[in-house]
């Protein structure tokens, strides 16, 4: 029932959105029609261009009423992903870049408004500016993620882990996995008679080895 | 042909505005998080406050700020002002400054901690 409320919802402010630009576009023809002293190829000039700007406001808008309600997620718009794939904390590299971004798009278009064109060429410390703001954030993000914590855990993928699968006799599958990086050894012993598997890690940092049995073995009377 | 640029205009107001508006209204009310932008992120330790971070952040608002008064106040309209080479040297130097201090507390200060550890260092 919540999904058919959301997708008439859904459909109803599509449909008004498709009604205001319909009148809209009515409109534009309407005052082309009027112009008496536009010849054809003005006419046509004025409804491409009254349709391209339709067209890219109701774009704009749509994309805009979705960030406001939250349907385009801005939450992580300045944290960072961390190599473990969890989000860290907000990131001063791209708050930054945000900032400055805001500011050069806000001077281009008073700029643009002022001039009834845009500018004919842009200043080269401005480009020098967001140079400086789009490779601070660059540098940061190799930091990021050349730092020996991040290597650590990238170890699988990055071919820092190295993994061998032996069978003895009896059956049982020992894996044993090591990270040349942190230096931590894994041992799984799967024994399939019992169904019991034991895990052994040693971490030489720590220096401290823990096993852990799953199931665990009834214990005996 | 100038209702259609002043509609223009108003419509990439409205648009550029809406987003700048949306973007800040959503950092203020807590939905984008700004939290620990201050703080070292590094694997040297647990997070804590960043001088280096601070006079970026500093640099980065002063910097931004003169340079939109100096648009606004533009002797010239219709051309876009240069930000003057004294303020690109400011923030190049503290973003320089900012990026020495985050390769430090990544490379620099685990190194460090290691020694230390191990007897190596005072």
């Amino acid at each position: 029932m919540n999904k058919f409320t959301e997708q008439l919802s859904r459909n109803w402010i599509a449909a008004v959105w498709l009604i205001a630009g319909l009148a809209l576009a009515v409109t534009a023809v309407v005052l082309v029609y009027n112009c008496d002293k536009c010849t054809p190829d003005d006419r046509l000039s004025l409804l491409v261009g009254y349709g391209t700007l339709i067209l890219l406001f109701f774009l704009g808008l749509i994309v805009l009423v979705e960030i406001a309600s939250g349907k385009i997620p801005l939450a992580n718009l300045l944290s960072e992903v961390g190599p473990n794939g969890k989000t860290e904390a907000a990131s001063l590299s791209r708050f930054q870049l945000l900032m400055f971004t805001f500011v050069i798009a806000l001077s281009l278009f008073l700029v643009t408004v002022a001039n009834k064109k845009f500018p004919d060429h842009l200043p080269p410390e401005l480009l020098t500016l967001l140079g400086i703001s789009a490779s601070t954030y660059a540098v940061s993000k190799g930091i990021q993620v050349s730092s020996p914590g991040a290597q650590a855990q990238n170890g699988q993928s990055s071919g820092d882990l190295a993994t061998s699968i032996t069978q003895d006799q009896d059956g049982k599958i020992t894996t044993t996995e090591h990270n040349r990086v942190t230096g931590q050894t894994k041992i799984t012993v799967h024994d399939p008679k019992s169904g019991q598997t034991t895990s052994t890690i040693h971490n030489p940092t720590t220096v401290t080895t823990t096993t852990t049995v799953n199931p665990t073995p009834p214990k005996q009377a | 042909m100038d209702l259609l640029s002043k509609l223009a205009t108003i419509a990439a107001c409205a648009l550029l505005g809406g987003l700048v508006g949306v973007v800040m209204f959503k950092m203020a009310d807590g939905t984008v998080s700004l939290a620990g932008l201050l703080e070292t992120k590094g694997p040297a330790g647990p997070p804590s406050f960043s001088p280096a971070r601070l006079q970026m952040l500093i640099a980065t608002v002063v910097v931004a700020a003169h340079y939109l008064h100096a648009v606004i106040t533009n002797p010239v309209p219709g051309s876009l002002p240069g930000p003057p080479p004294a303020a690109l040297a400011v923030l190049g130097g503290s973003h320089a400054v900012y990026a020495g201090s985050k390769a430090i507390d990544t490379f620099i200060q685990p190194i460090l901690k290691g020694l230390r550890k191990r007897g190596d260092l005072p």
